[in-house]
């Protein structure tokens, strides 16, 4: 099978092992119900710690991509030139810049503006602040083997994903993008557009690389 | 890694110190009953983090069967959980207890403390502290 990461279909797979075999919660019938069924008919076995701990790294992946396809979308009009672009995203990069808009860490001073615009957006914060638990959680999940999760855990986090996620349109502000020259974005991908500064914020590493335009003020919610 | 001597107790009463302060809050329908702690690490940061793993009260009992089969996704998560506003508050507020306090040498100063929320009712206690 082929085709491109769905945000949302990471979050479904996060869904099915938080909604298995909560005591009490007979959902026979029902169309979700039915998918479940037809993924443990598959497993053919009790839901194991590592099942928890990929559900909570699948939530985070998730609202990763949702982020990175939101953004890359704002510069790169095509799909072909937005999937190179959400490649160049590093996790280590999302998880300084949502930092900073939570007030963790310090921006460097170029940024200081564009930091404290997306401060004051609360759909910002909101996506930044689940970014940042989910980040660690995920790292725990993925690599802590002293670490303990239950089913309610692994529901709260899928629950804070999916709200996050849900906080971030498709495109933020592609019907408003400027056709024009990359201004500073990466040239060699075709299709790459310049955005009214004025209005959107975004956020480069240090080293120069592109990891985050966020939506600042106004826009679809 | 905790590389100066002494510090692990001074790590031991930053994070007992948020633990207990826990402990008195009540967050929406959320009750800290009970704690522990130990360090977490990340993979991008050579200082470890403290992890505070926190046993609180159960959420609400779920509606009648009858009412949850016909509960889509979103609605059948919020009815098994607390609100996940109460939820999220219990993390917010220890991180700011955290900040407040300041991180002892060899926390990391940027995310000093995280916290680890479980349902008595998923947690038998005794696994819990052994």
């Amino acid at each position: 099978m082929d085709g491109p990461i769905e945000p949302q279909h990471l979050l479904d797979q996060a869904w099915d092992i938080a909604l298995i075999e909560e005591p009490g919660a007979d959902r026979r019938g029902t169309d979700e119900a039915e998918m479940r069924d037809s993924i443990l008919r598959g497993v053919r076995r009790p839901l194991r710690p590592e099942d928890y701990r990929r559900a909570i790294s699948a939530a985070y992946y998730g609202l990763f991509h949702a982020i990175t396809i939101a953004s890359a979308s704002l510069f790169a009009p095509s799909s072909e030139s937005r999937n190179e672009l959400v490649r160049r995203y590093r996790h280590g990069d999302l998880k300084a810049v949502t930092g900073w808009v939570r007030n963790s860490g310090t921006p460097p001073k170029y940024l200081t503006n564009s930091v404290e615009t997306m401060r004051q957006d609360r759909r910002v914060q909101m996506v930044c602040d689940a970014f940042q638990r989910l980040n660690k959680s995920r790292e725990s999940a993925d690599y802590d083997h002293n670490a303990s999760f239950t089913q309610q855990h692994v529901l709260d986090h899928v629950r804070l994903a999916q709200q996050a996620v849900n906080l971030i349109p498709d495109r933020w502000i592609f019907d408003e993008i400027l056709p024009g020259s990359s201004g500073g974005l990466p040239p060699e991908i075709p299709g790459v557009a310049e955005i009214p500064h004025e209005r959107y914020r975004f956020v480069t590493s240090p080293g120069g690389r592109l990891f985050l335009g966020l939506l600042a003020g106004g826009g679809r919610a | 890694m905790v590389t100066q001597s002494g510090t692990r107790d001074e790590i031991d009463e930053f994070a007992n110190a948020i633990g207990e302060w826990l402990l008195t809050q009540q967050f929406g329908l959320i009750k800290p009953l009970d704690f522990r702690h130990r360090l977490g690490f990340s993979r991008d940061e050579d200082e470890p983090y403290v992890i505070i793993e926190l046993l609180v009260s159960d959420p609400p009992p779920p509606p009648p069967r009858e009412e949850l089969v016909k509960m889509k996704r979103d609605e059948l998560a919020a009815a098994l959980s607390w609100p996940l506003d109460d939820w999220k508050a219990v993390f917010e507020a220890a991180r700011a207890k955290g900040f407040e306090m300041g991180p002892p040498p060899g926390i990391q100063a940027s995310w000093p403390v995280d916290v680890r929320v479980f349902a008595e009712r998923e947690v038998d206690r005794n696994e819990f502290y052994g």
